[in-house]
């Protein structure tokens, strides 16, 4: 699997706070007034559609935004494990 | 539905799920883990849908419609910067230790204990009514489900609540607190999360599509009939539900900051967290879940309201299966129900315990001079065991708390009322965990005050209001202000009416906490300890994973050992020291594993080792405590670090000064040494040379005194004896006097007195002149000379007068080496290449031995060794010819078997600037 | 040693004229000493290094060896010590001549055997004393005036 260079993982970190910034605007007033209108579509109302339309782009834009894990150099010291795990514990 | 099938069925559920995660432990325990991985990481932070998603979004959809959307829209929003944030805190978190957001605060701020006491308390007075609520949905599902089933066992709503909270206090205890080590992942109680999560998933999902598709044809078919209905139909917008951008806002900030910083999200999202790269996945699948689970509550709402009209909206989920005479689905929806409130009091309680145990008991505990005095491991182990009753304490007394809010002031209100004032709460510690993590300049003052501050404004406006219903408080206290000032007006502090209460409450409570939180600390000045830990957490991705360096000093081994097997057990203790000096191969533990050794001091990396262990069992500030108070152990200050630092620095510069001049003394001793050695060799030398210049000045002196003598004595004498006497005499006044000329001569060579009077000269010309000079000794015996100088030469740069006396001696010492039998032959060469003039002197005499080559070049050294062609000179000859060769930049040598002759070679360069620049 | 030998050794001094060894590699010290030697009507011989000394010594029984020390080939002590062990030639007087005057170069001298040890430079005067009252005193070992 590709690993991320430091250089790209910091790119990444920019880009989903981008992308989270971004949607932000989209789901708040007044932005989302453009949404919020009696119309239906398809017998749904609009703001509702709208509402998941984006909250699904959203995912999708983050899961492919981390779709390859970071370098190693910025992924978690093994530490966790070093003195927790006692088989008999219990 | 009768009440005992479903008493069964619940704590069957709960039995089962028991079961769940004990096989999940066992797998755990057998390296087989089920939970380490991005799925189960993501269902099991769907903790974060409580009864109040699974009945209380219906309830506020109905009344409210979209906004319910909110609570939802904030984590995912937040959701793309987890990568960022979430990932740095479970950085922290594994680094120092840590187990809860007050011991994440507490560390962070100088591992504070009060400040780890406030957020303990914040926490715990936020998450009661929260508790409660699902204490509420349980108790009130259960009611509805078994409504009409004639008299009740468990004795009403109330009865059923005492139930509820008994049972899952049970399940709780054995789910989560059953060892006293809280860094210890709860494996199982994970799973059983993760497994209720996707039962309330489907439970949920059932339902919705039974409304959608069973009690309706399908959403269209909802949407119109709503539409229909002008109550239903405002529903549909956010502006016509009455809700404002402000509420809006808010609600999305405080979603936001709960799905973090909520006690049961903190424990599932940083400290049950196995591996940060699971954050990748759960970042998109827990939002995912999110949706999905929301997709059909606005349809179940509708749905509600069109065929149930006003009763409990918070209840529709159920009430609709039962009133469509689905009791299956029923169950399976109170089943859903029981899995979203079970799975948040069990999270929530065991994360609140914990808080509890190691922020406020253990502190005091730890405080008790018992400490001080006995330090004997049995009062750890007693602490150890006081830890986990603590902690089992605590679970049931948060529990009973809630249970008793419930009673007095939550029956009367909304689920989603009642979870929104929680998340006011746990949105006070959100200026504070921001700074923490990206702000070196807070201090535990600010953060303290901060706290404190937001704290208080939070429950003036958003918790004081909810005491009204109970009439705890007189209503007349909203309307006029608090001791009847009516600036005080909870809902609306100094007048400001325009904000909802929820934004209200929010943006008074976060502005004081805010400007306390960064104003104090701005006028204060972090310690050294805070100072360290800001760096530790800010810092935490710069590498400054162990930044914690040596900061404790001076306990003990054996105590800081029989401290650790007290807590942890001498198995546990043995496995941690273990990997201890694993880690650190250089310390001393090996010390530390035979039981009686000697008591030394341990190192200081153990106790910061130790600490970092006790913190996972006790929390850190009660760790520091005790490490402190049981073992002597000090801590080492920074301003004492910097202090110890530098006196050692001058220490060390005072020791290299020293190295440096013992260093210094021994280059000047071996220097002396070698002077010594060089004086006593010159000494040795000028004793051999003196005694030679001696011998040879004595040698013609005895012939002039024998000779004048006799000629004194003896008058008689005849004539041409006479004049062959005074004839030697002269002749031997002549060498003494020569001798003396040389002698002085070698001492302005050797000195470095000696001047050249530099000139071009005519090598032919000088060999001639030498020649002649010379002559008359070769005669007399019978030597011939052959030159070959042709008159093509180069001029040299030289001395003519010293040059003259090379060659002088030159020829004396090979007409003296040469047979005085007419064989004699000596011939001189001159010639000139490659910038360089060579001379040769060759003779058929005696030879040199190539052992000598050299040798006889050193002045007298023919007097020192007589075996080798006795000098008819001075033996200095050979040693001021080589003087005034190296004067002139050339070399001299001698190429000579011993019995054939010798060539002596003479090699003078042609161009010489230095030669003539010379003094 | 018997007095009768010393008595005929003495007889002998009477009666024969004594036979001088001159060892020098200096010509013109030699030539000094030869006129000398010659002018008290010794018989006088001269060897010109050690080898040439070794050899005269093993030709002839000489009554005094005036010997240089500082010579190319053998060295004075050797010539000495080479006299002193032969037992015919115990009557042989030997003089170190030497321009090496160190307190351990005239000790040396004794050491190997010499009768006197002399210093250049020399007075001719004196040496002929010493030369006269060896060629014809007691034999060596004797004690000073037992004559």
């Amino acid at each position: 699997m590709p690993v991320l260079t430091e250089r790209a993982a910091q790119r990444r970190g920019q880009q989903l706070m981008f992308v989270a910034l971004t949607f932000a605007a989209l789901l708040t007033f007044p932005m989302l007034g453009v949404w919020d209108q009696p119309a239906r579509l398809g017998g749904v109302p609009v703001l509702w559609l709208a509402i998941f339309g984006s909250w699904l782009l959203l995912i999708c834009l983050t899961a492919w935004l981390v779709r390859h894990p970071a370098a190693p150099k910025s992924e978690a010291p093994t530490e966790s494990n070093s003195i927790n795990p006692d088989p008999t514990r219990g | 539905m009768a009440e005992l099938p479903v008493i069964g069925v619940s704590v069957g559920y709960l039995a089962a799920l028991f079961g769940v995660a004990y096989w999940a432990e066992r797998r755990s325990g057998a390296r087989r883990s089920l939970v380490g991985n991005p799925y189960i990481y993501a269902l099991s932070l769907a903790v974060y849908c409580t009864a109040w998603t699974y009945y209380g979004s219906v309830g506020r959809a109905s009344q409210v419609g979209i906004e319910f959307l909110a609570i939802y829209l904030g984590p995912t929003l937040l959701a793309p910067i987890w990568w960022l944030l979430l990932r740095k805190i479970i950085r922290i978190c594994r680094q120092q230790r840590l187990t809860s957001i007050a011991d994440f605060l507490s560390a962070r701020y100088g591992k504070s204990a009060s400040l780890g006491a406030v957020v303990t308390v914040l926490c715990v007075v936020g998450s009661i009514p929260y508790i409660a609520l699902q204490i509420k949905a349980i108790a009130a599902s259960f009611a509805l489900l078994t409504q009409g089933s004639g008299p009740s066992v468990l004795g009403g709503v109330g009865g059923v609540a005492l139930a509820t909270t008994i049972v899952l206090a049970f399940f709780t205890i054995i789910f989560g607190v059953r060892s006293v080590e809280a860094t210890e992942r709860h494996d199982g109680m994970v799973f059983a999360v993760a497994v209720e999560s996707l039962v309330k998933l489907v439970a949920f999902l059932a339902v919705g599509v039974f409304v959608v598709w069973g009690l309706f044809s399908g959403p269209t078919d909802i949407f119109d009939q709503a539409a229909a209905v002008p109550a239903l139909k405002r529903l549909f917008t956010l502006q016509d539900s009455g809700v404002t951008a402000p509420h809006w806002r808010t609600l999305l900030l405080l979603s936001g900051a709960a799905i973090i910083l909520l006690p049961r999200q903190f424990q599932l999202a940083v400290v049950e967290n196995t591996n940060e790269d699971h954050l990748r996945k759960a970042m998109w699948l827990f939002p995912l879940y999110l949706l999905i689970i929301n997709l059909f509550v606005l349809p179940i709402a509708l749905g509600g309201a069109l065929r149930l009209g006003a009763t409990d909206a918070d209840f529709y989920v159920l009430a609709l299966p039962l009133h469509a005479n689905s009791p299956g689905l029923a169950l399976l929806t109170y089943i859903g129900g029981l899995s979203a409130a079970s799975s948040m009091i069990i999270v929530e309680t065991v994360a609140l315990a914990v808080m509890l145990s190691n922020h406020l008991l253990m502190p005091l505990l730890v405080r008790i001079p018992a400490a001080h005095i006995t330090r004997r491991p049995g009062w750890f182990a007693y602490l150890s065991q006081s830890a986990l009753w603590g902690r089992r304490l605590a679970v049931a007394v948060v529990l009973l708390l809630a249970y008793g809010w419930y009673m007095t002031v939550g029956q009367g209100l909304a689920l989603v009322n009642i979870g929104l004032v929680s998340f006011a709460a746990v949105a006070q510690l959100v200026p504070v965990v921001l700074g923490s993590l990206y702000w070196k300049g807070g201090t535990r003052s600010g953060a303290m005050a901060g706290l404190l501050g937001g704290f208080l404004l939070w429950f003036v406006t958003l918790v004081l209001p909810t005491f009204v219903g109970p009439g705890w408080l007189a209503p007349q206290v909203l309307a006029d202000g608090l001791f009847g000032l009516p600036q005080l007006r909870p809902e609306a502090l100094f007048g400001l009416t325009t904000l909802d209460p929820l934004t209200h409450g929010l943006f008074w409570s976060w502005t004081v906490n805010i400007l306390l939180f960064v104003g104090v600390s701005l006028f204060g000045e972090p310690s050294g300890d805070e100072a360290q830990q800001a760096v530790a957490f800010v810092d935490v991705f710069k590498g400054g994973a162990g930044a914690t360096g040596a900061a404790w000093a001076g306990a003990p081994l054996p105590d800081v050992r029989a401290l650790l097997t007290g807590f942890l057990g001498p198995k546990r203790t043995a496995q941690a020291l273990r990997q201890f000096s694993d880690r650190h191969p250089d310390a001393l533990t090996s010390q530390l594993l035979p039981a009686n050794a000697t008591p030394a001091d341990t190192d200081p990396r153990l106790l910061t080792w130790a600490e970092k262990l006790l913190a996972g069992s006790i929390g850190p500030a009660a760790a520091r405590l005790l490490l402190a108070s049981a073992t002597g152990a000090q801590r080492v200050t920074f301003e004492g670090v910097v202090g110890a630092l530098r006196e050692s620095q001058q220490l060390v510069e005072a020791n290299r000064q020293l190295r440096r001049q013992q260093r210094e003394l021994q280059r000047l001793t071996t220097e002396l040494q070698t002077a010594y050695h060089q004086l006593q060799g010159l000494d040795q030398l000028k004793d051999e040379f003196l005694s030679t210049v001696t011998h040879e000045l004595r040698t013609p002196l005895t012939s002039i005194r024998a000779l004048a003598e006799i000629l004194y004595d003896v008058p008689d004498l005849q004539d041409p004896e006479r004049s062959r006497f005074l004839l030697t005499i002269t002749r031997e006044s002549d060498r003494l006097s020569r001798l003396i000329t040389l002698v002085l001569d070698l001492e302005k060579f050797e000195s470095g007195k000696a001047t050249l009077d530099v000139s071009s000269v005519d090598m032919a010309d000088v060999v001639a002149d030498a020649v002649a000079a010379t002559e008359q000794l070769a005669t007399e015996r019978q030597i011939q000379f052959q030159l070959d100088t042709p008159a093509t030469l180069p001029f040299v740069p030289a001395d003519r007068d010293r040059l003259m006396q090379v060659l002088v001696n030159l020829l004396s010492n090979a007409i003296k080496a040469s047979p005085t039998d007419g064989t004699g032959r000596i011939s001189v060469r001159a010639t000139a290449e490659a910038g360089q003039m060579q001379l040769t002197v060759t003779d058929n005499g005696k030879g040199i031995d190539p052992a000598y080559h050299t040798l006889i070049f050193d002045k007298f050294f023919q007097a020192r060794n007589q075996s080798v062609r006795k000098p008819e000179g001075s033996g200095l000859g050979l040693a001021i010819t080589k003087k005034i060769v190296e004067l002139h930049l050339g070399t001299i040598s001698v190429e000579s078997a011993a019995t054939c002759g010798a060539v002596f070679r003479v090699t003078l360069p042609l161009v010489s600037d230095k030669l003539y620049s010379r003094p | 040693m018997s007095t009768v030998d010393t008595a005929a050794a003495t007889a002998a001094a009477a009666t024969h004229t004594p036979h001088i060894l001159l060892v020098d590699d200096e010509p013109n010290i030699v030539m000094s000493l030869e006129f000398l030697m010659r002018k008290q009507g010794y018989h006088v011989s001269i060897a010109r290094n050690g080898t040439e000394a070794l050899a005269a010594v093993a030709q002839t029984a000489f009554d005094v060896v005036l010997l240089d020390i500082m010579m190319p080939d053998v060295d004075g002590y050797h010539v000495c010590r080479h006299i002193k062990e032969r037992p015919d030639r115990a009557a042989t007087r030997v003089i170190f001549l030497s321009a090496k005057s160190k307190e351990a170069d005239i000790r040396r001298g004794y050491d190997a055997g010499a009768d006197l040890y002399l210093t250049k430079p020399f007075s001719p005067r004196q040496l002929m004393e010493q030369v006269r009252a060896l060629a014809s005193g007691p034999a060596p070992g004797a004690v000073p005036g037992a004559s």
